[in-house]
């Protein structure tokens, strides 16, 4: 793929599986994202999106057996959209965040790129 | 013989007969008359009529000229055999005597020889038709002889005298006769209208003739405006009604006809009348009516009480008998055939005794003496009543109510009784089911585990079970009305008084609580639940409820809806860890076949390491001991034999999290000393150590895992063939997701790594070297 259509968009990705985020982080370069971490616990995913560097965020829900929904709180405060990429299923999911983008895992790392650039409108 | 001036003196005699006759209608006058004419004309000083009298054997002086008084109207002669009279009616012939003092004949009344009477002669008088009526007697005071003439004579005037007399009496007799029914018929009316009842005569033609002043008064009419006219006139519309039928058939076939009917009188009144009418000898119909409005009135009201009594009497659903001092039925509704079925009370009734009998609930018996019939005769009043069991016809018992009362004295009978037998099969029935019902109930209520209650609407309880009492240690007395309330948790109680007010109107209260356990001092959560008891009305008249224990089962589901929700987390993640490794692999591999090799070894390394992990229990951990000695068990046997030394503590407790990872790095770093070094070469040899140790300020402890391979020689280009996933593992996923320290050395002589990460802080269940 030669486009890259998050070029130069800030992605902050939250995910404690080393695996699953090395594999997404690697999708998002290749769409010409810039990656905001990735981090696995959520002191750091917090302490990230304090920054005003990020552009969007994809989140896992349960980071090391702790919950992310701050951050997700933070960010949409800023306007910033977020996704989330998690294991749970929805209905565990409180409905203030019914209108979050969810995506079950396993997903495919694609999809959260489509996602991301319908999110900003690219 | 008689010369002419005689003759011509006895026919003028005769003609002023006549004339007299012709003015005079008193026979007496006449007899008086003609007496004295006849005296005059015979040229006698005496003459008289004796009339015979109704017996025949006495003869009447009636009439008579010359005689002293009292003798005409007063003096009887006997006409017996010797009296010339008698002789002379007898023989129908006048009669003559010359010489009284000669003849021989007859015996003479005194008063003739005392009028000097010497000669006399005697001429019957017949009525027409030849009947004898009496004697026309002319008496001499002289001898003299009578002659043929005098005779002839006598006998023309007798000839007259007769019709004469029969004129006379027959217009007497007349007159006597109109005179009496006049008087008659006065005395009718006075009498009629002396009745005090109507009465009226109707003619053939049913015109009235006769209406007394009884029947005028009721009509309110005058006599004129009745009398004279036509029934039917008189009394429009009565031709053709009951009435009007009746008078007719009475009038035709001559029978007596009766009825009571209602009129509308002539002023505006209705009155029953009773009529009866009489067919009379003249053909005509006498009519009597009276007014029974009253009596009617009183019969009509009696016999409308007399049907509602019956009516009631019926009606009644039970069997109701009067009788008598012997014990004999005087008066019984239909139903009491089925229980007094000879009409006799039954404790005197031999035949139908079996059939009865005393029941108390308790089944004693009731001596005879003590039965509802027997004490009512002796004048007591048995109520409400007494049960007793009866048979019926086809052998079923049937539960009664007997209830008996003494009645007073009838004057016939003496004192009797009335009884009376309600079935209460049904009632009893019912009570039997309520009673067996209601002790089910109770046996229920207090053996299931529920802690029960009863409540009034509005939540005021009135009864808790023994359960409840022990649960909460609250008494019966301490949870009436809101006292349950203190049994509640404090934060619960909102919660349970909002149930209560809205229970009303959904019909079910129910709300979970937490209550006070007595025997632990701890609270225990309990679904409460409760439903409306209503009456017949469908109001609400209790509630019935009852708490469950649901304590645990809170828990298990609290347990249940974790464990879900992280049994749906790893899965996923799992996936997604399994998506992220073919990827990789697939990156690494150059065909087919080393990828599907490589994926599926380490497919089967994740799937160890889930087996050690889907054994646990909550509070398990995986032991590292465990997890290596899986690793190596998994390699086949000879290749590893003599040449790996694994030294360590058991029991070290992994960070359930971190266990597949940190399992992947090992199984990476074993793969490639299988593969490529160590573990294939002569002299290759595997340390693997491990231990706790301390982590800096106060973070728990750390596993220290040592890799060291020894002996081994390396290939030229190391990087190519051992970098990858295990190097990626160790020094980049372990400290991203654990924050592990690692350290990672392709020495000359083979792989040297150390990694250090956080262990399970949780008490360890067992320890011991390995």
């Amino acid at each position: 793929m030669t486009e890259q259509p998050l070029k130069g968009v800030r992605v902050l990705v939250a995910e404690d599986e080393y695996l699953i985020a090395d594999a997404l982080c690697k999708e998002l370069q290749t769409s010409g994202a810039q990656i905001i971490g990735p981090v696995a616990q959520m002191e750091a995913a917090l302490s990230l999106a304090r920054g005003d560097n990020i552009d969007a965020a994809v989140l896992d829900i349960n980071l090391g057996g702790v919950e992310a929904y701050p951050v997700a709180d933070l960010l949409t405060s800023r306007g910033v959209p977020v996704v989330f990429a998690t294991g749970y299923d929805v209905f565990t999911i409180p409905v203030q965040y019914a209108r979050v983008l969810t995506f079950m895992k396993p997903f495919r790392a694609t999809t959260i790129v489509k996602a991301l650039r319908h999110q900003l409108g690219r | 013989m008689a010369d002419r001036n005689e003759l011509l003196r006895r026919q003028r005699a005769l003609a002023t007969f006549g004339d007299f006759v012709l003015d005079h209608e008193g026979i007496d006058e006449v007899l008086n008359e003609g007496c004295r004419l006849v005296a005059e004309a015979l040229g006698a000083d005496l003459a008289k009529v004796i009339q015979i009298e109704s017996d025949a054997t006495v003869g009447f002086v009636r009439a008579g000229v010359g005689w002293n008084e009292g003798i005409v109207g007063r003096e009887r002669v006997l006409l017996s055999e010797q009296s010339s009279e008698a002789y002379a009616i007898a023989c129908s012939e006048p009669v003559i005597t010359n010489d009284i003092a000669s003849e021989t004949r007859f015996h003479f009344p005194r008063f003739l020889l005392d009028h000097g009477v010497v000669a006399l002669i005697n001429v019957p008088i017949f009525l027409p038709g030849r009947r004898p009526w009496g004697v026309l007697q002319v008496d001499a005071r002289r001898t003299r002889a009578f002659d043929q003439d005098d005779i002839e004579f006598l006998k023309t005037y007798s000839m007259v005298l007769g019709p004469v007399i029969d004129r006379i009496e027959t217009v007497q007799q007349r007159e006597e006769a109109r005179a009496t029914v006049e008087e008659r018929e006065h005395r009718l009316h006075r009498i009629l209208d002396r009745m005090g009842e109507g009465f009226g005569i109707l003619a053939p033609d049913f015109t009235i003739l006769e209406h007394n002043r009884e029947a005028t008064k009721m009509d309110g009419r005058s006599r004129h405006e009745i009398v004279g006219r036509s029934h039917w006139e008189v009394y429009p519309g009565t031709e053709q009604s009951e009435l009007g039928r009746l008078l007719k058939r009475g009038m035709q076939e001559r029978v007596p006809v009766s009825l009571e009917h209602s009129v509308v009188l002539h002023s505006g009144g209705l009155v029953w009348l009773e009529m009866r009418a009489y067919p009379t000898a003249d053909g005509c119909l006498a009519v009597f009516w009276r007014d029974i409005t009253e009596r009617r009135a009183v019969l009509d009201a009696l016999r409308a009480s007399e049907a509602r009594l019956s009516a009631i009497f019926e009606s009644v659903p039970a069997a109701v008998a009067a009788f008598d001092r012997t014990g004999k039925t005087v008066l019984a509704n239909r139903r009491s055939s089925q229980f007094f079925a000879n009409g006799l009370i039954p404790y005197s009734d031999l035949e139908q005794l079996h059939r009865s009998r005393p029941g108390h609930a308790d089944g004693a018996l009731l001596p005879k003496e003590r039965w509802p019939g027997k004490r009512a005769l002796q004048g007591e009043s048995v109520l409400p009543g007494q049960e007793m069991l009866f048979i019926d016809d086809d052998g079923h018992e049937v539960w009664t109510k007997v209830a008996a009362m003494p009645t007073d004295e009838d004057g016939q009978t003496g004192p009797g009784a009335v009884v009376v037998v309600t079935d209460i099969t049904d009632t009893k029935k019912a009570e039997t089911a309520l009673r067996s019902s209601e002790s089910r109930l109770q046996t229920l209520l207090e053996g299931i585990p529920q802690l029960v209650w009863r409540a009034d609407p509005g939540g005021l309880w009135n009864w808790a079970s023994p359960q409840w009492q022990e649960f909460t240690g609250l008494s019966e007395e301490e949870s009436a009305g809101e006292g349950w309330l203190q049994a509640l948790q404090p934060e619960s109680r909102d919660a349970a008084r909002r149930a209560w007010a809205d229970a009303a109107d959904t019909e079910l209260l129910a709300f979970d609580c937490q209550l006070f356990h007595a025997a632990s001092a701890d609270y225990r959560w309990f679904q409460t639940r409760a439903l409306p008891l209503r009456d017949e009305n469908g109001m609400i008249v209790e509630w019935l409820g009852t708490c469950t224990d649901v304590d645990e089962l809170r828990q298990l589901q609290e347990r249940q809806r974790v464990l879900v929700g992280e049994l749906q987390h790893r899965t996923r993640n799992l996936m997604g860890v399994i998506s992220a490794i073919c990827d990789k692999t697939a990156r690494g591999s150059t065909d087919v076949e080393s990828f599907r090799a490589k994926f599926l070894d380490r497919l089967q390394a994740m799937a160890r390491v889930q087996g050690l992990l889907s054994r646990l229990q909550p509070v398990d951990r995986v032991y590292f001991d465990e997890l290596i000695k899986a690793e190596f068990d998994a390699l086949d046997a000879d290749e590893t034999a003599g040449k790996v030394a694994l030294s360590g503590p058991r029991g070290i407790p992994l960070r359930s999290s971190s266990v597949q990872t940190l399992a992947m790095a090992l199984h990476e770093l074993t793969t490639n000393a299988i593969k490529h070094g160590a573990l294939r070469q002569e002299g290759a040899h595997l340390d693997v150590a491990w231990d706790l140790e301390p982590a800096e300020a106060g973070k728990g402890q750390f596993l220290r895992i040592d890799w060291r391979e020894s002996g081994v020689q390396m290939p030229e280009s190391p990087d190519e063939v051992r970098s990858g996933q295990g190097r990626e593992l160790i020094e980049t996923a372990l400290p991203y997701q654990f924050g592990a320290k690692t350290d990672y050395t392709l020495a000359p002589d083979g792989v040297k790594c150390t990694i250090r990460i956080g262990v399970s802080t949780k008490p360890q269940r067992r320890g011991g070297d390995a």
